[in-house]
């Protein structure tokens, strides 16, 4: 599957769009703390994490801060794996393909949405199908298909995104519609310097009772984040005593 | 009909005894060991029932409605207190509570997936008999705080031993992936592959704080008598209406045992029918012969001016005393049978080996079963007067002149 080929599939208008808004919504290196609310009906409850996002070299870490019980849980993604290192056992646990599609966290994401946030600009193909209004407040939709045999989790994405790259929504459409679900951005706000949405709304479709709100409390942008925090182990190593 | 027919046909079983008592044992012998069959099958399956149901399950469960199906934590009882006391209103001595969940247990070497109940240590001996299963080590004790108890193939599979430390991964209440280390404490070797497999015992204490379910628990096992269960079960059903629970017992949760239990039976009965057959050919026997040699008899009898229809009750009335005579001899020589080998107890690990398998422990006491013991006599005495209708058609047919005639 050449790159270049499938590229020219897509609408360079399109892709050209996305590429600004993920230029917006990560620098090289983005660091930030987030408020994760998650609600359900029989119970509702707000986890915290810091996150460490190193776009330079695709490598990501996710490390819960609240509550108690999951304080020092650290996610990493390193060459396109995923691994939980718990703290209590001092030991790191693979994440397993068969565990991709389970809820992260209890929440309305799953694992597979922490591997794949990159991957769904290249392996989709992206067409503008849709503009309403002028100028830099226009709102554009974006229609993304699977490319021929690319591995994907959906059938479709619908997108809305400002003309200057502020994601408005995502509709993650599937086979089985129970598995649909939409993500909304909303409260944009300027934050270390750039205007981004502040709070961020995941809502299964067929569970209108059901949703995870993700809220910005920090941000900093174009970091270079300490390639140590990555290291294969280093995560299972921190807090113990060496031997 | 005359009563000296009754009084006839009782003069000619005394005047013939040896054949009489001939046949009346061979009806007593057949009965006595049916009976005794159904005794031992009956205490086979009383056997299996309470091993059964004291292995894990209980007699009766009580969760939140759709629990059994899909067990999920947030599917917890949310009204236990509610639950205690109508069980204590119903009578219901026995109860436990548990947490029920699913795992991966892992040892430095491998992993198993595994059944996960966290038990109160207190409360659980009132039902099962799980803490006299352990092999080795010991049953959880309630101070133990991350301890756990395995079976010996999942220990063996995950190479493990007594003080090893276990890790359980687990999602919690919230969905959260949670995972402790627990130590192991004992090994389970029930001969039963399900427990021996696939199953982690830790105490309830402990897996609440794990899974995030503080106090909460997803199902409370009973233990009653078989004979009680169903009224047992009407009665908290009635008093817990309402309140989005399911009340199983043990053969709504695992309907093969009963159906095995109803196939056992059934083979049974096929061979009560071949039982029944030798009985109907060796009175049928007995009798045709004993009106065969009394021709000459009912010639005399038919001069003198009784009519066939008499000679013909005469054969079924004799036919009918042999029968009762049968079967009330039959029942003594059963119940003495029964008797004796509930005081010792019959021993199958001889010829059977181990049945630990199907529940079946290896000295069987045989239980009397009334409802059983009244079929099987009541058929054992129509098939007596069945055998002795072709005679007494026979005996109808002659006419006095051939009889009398007859060598």
């Amino acid at each position: 599957m050449a790159a270049g080929a499938a590229v020219a599939d897509s609408d360079p208008a399109a892709l050209e769009l996305l590429r600004k808004s993920e230029r917006l919504m990560r620098g090289s290196g983005t660091e930030g703390v987030y408020r994760v609310r998650i609600v359900r009906p029989e119970w509702e409850r707000t986890l915290r994490l810091k996150s460490i996002d190193d776009a330079v070299n695709g490598r990501y870490r996710l490390e819960m801060l609240q509550p108690r019980k999951v304080k020092g849980t650290v996610f990493l993604k390193v060459d396109n794996r995923l691994s939980m290192y718990l703290p209590k056992l001092r030991r790191e646990i693979a994440i397993s393909p068969a565990m991709m599609h389970d809820p992260w966290m209890g929440s309305d994401f799953n694992n597979q949405d922490l591997l794949e946030s990159s991957a769904l600009l290249d392996r989709y193909e992206h067409r503008i199908v849709g503009r309403e209004g002028e100028g830099g407040n226009a709102v554009i939709t974006i229609e993304s298909t699977p490319k021929p045999g690319s591995a994907v989790s959906w059938m479709g994405l619908k997108q809305r995104f400002r003309a200057d790259g502020l994601p408005l929504e995502i509709r993650y459409l599937c086979k089985q519609e129970r598995r649909e679900r939409v993500l909304r951005f909303e409260q944009p706000r300027e934050m270390d310097g750039r205007v981004i949405p502040t709070r961020w709304v995941m809502q299964p479709l067929a569970q209108p009772d059901r949703r995870t709100v993700i809220e910005v409390e920090e941000i900093r942008f174009d970091v270079q984040p300490d390639p140590a925090l990555f290291a294969v182990g280093e995560a299972a190593n921190k807090g113990r005593p060496r031997r | 009909m005359k009563p000296v027919i009754f009084r006839l046909a009782f003069r000619n079983l005394t005047g013939n005894a040896r054949r009489t008592a001939l046949t009346v044992t061979a009806i007593a012998a057949g009965l006595g060991a049916l009976i005794f069959l159904w005794a031992f099958n009956d205490g086979l399956h009383r056997n299996m029932l309470d091993n059964f149901q004291q292995t894990l399950i209980g007699s009766l469960q009580i969760h939140r409605a759709g629990f059994f199906e899909n067990p999920k934590l947030a599917r917890h009882i949310e009204q236990r207190e509610i639950i205690l006391r109508a069980l204590e209103e119903a009578g219901v001595q026995h109860w436990t509570q548990r947490l029920e969940s699913f795992a991966l247990t892992a040892s430095p070497t491998a992993t198993e997936g595994s059944f996960l109940i966290g038990i109160d240590p207190r409360l659980e001996p009132r039902v099962t008999r799980l803490h006299r299963k352990v092999g080795s080590g010991r049953f959880l004790q309630p101070d133990d705080t991350y301890t756990c108890v395995l079976g010996a193939t999942a220990a063996r599979n995950l190479g493990v031993g007594l003080g090893d430390e276990l890790v359980l991964v687990a999602y919690d209440r919230f969905g959260v992936l949670s995972a402790e280390g627990f130590e192991l404490v004992g090994i389970i070797a029930s001969g039963e592959m399900g427990i021996d497999r696939g199953l982690v015992l830790a105490p309830l204490a402990s897996l609440q704080e794990m899974l995030e379910m503080e106090g909460l628990i997803t199902d409370i096992p009973i233990r009653v008598p078989e004979r009680e269960l169903d009224a047992v079960t009407e009665r908290l059903q009635l008093a817990l209406q309402g309140h989005d629970l399911e009340i199983l017992r043990w053969h709504d949760m695992f309907p093969v045992m009963k159906e095995w239990i109803t196939l056992h039976n059934g083979f049974l009965y096929l061979f009560l029918a071949i039982v029944l057959l030798i009985v109907l050919a060796g009175v049928l026997n007995t009798l045709l012969l004993s009106m065969l040699d009394r021709i000459r008899e009912f010639g005399v009898f038919m001069a003198l001016g009784n009519r066939n229809r008499e000679i013909g009750l005469l054969v079924l009335v004799e036919s009918l005393l042999i029968g009762v005579l049968g079967i009330a001899l039959g029942i003594l020589l059963g119940l003495l049978l029964v008797v004796l080998a509930r005081r010792t107890g019959i021993d199958l690990s001889a010829i059977a080996g181990d049945t630990g398998r199907f529940y079946v422990d290896p000295l069987i006491r045989p239980e009397l079963n009334l409802k059983h013991l009244a079929t099987t006599a009541a058929t054992v005495l129509s098939a007596t007067v069945l055998a002795g209708l072709y005679p007494a058609w026979r005996a109808m047919r002659l006419t006095p002149a051939e009889a009398l005639r007859h060598v």
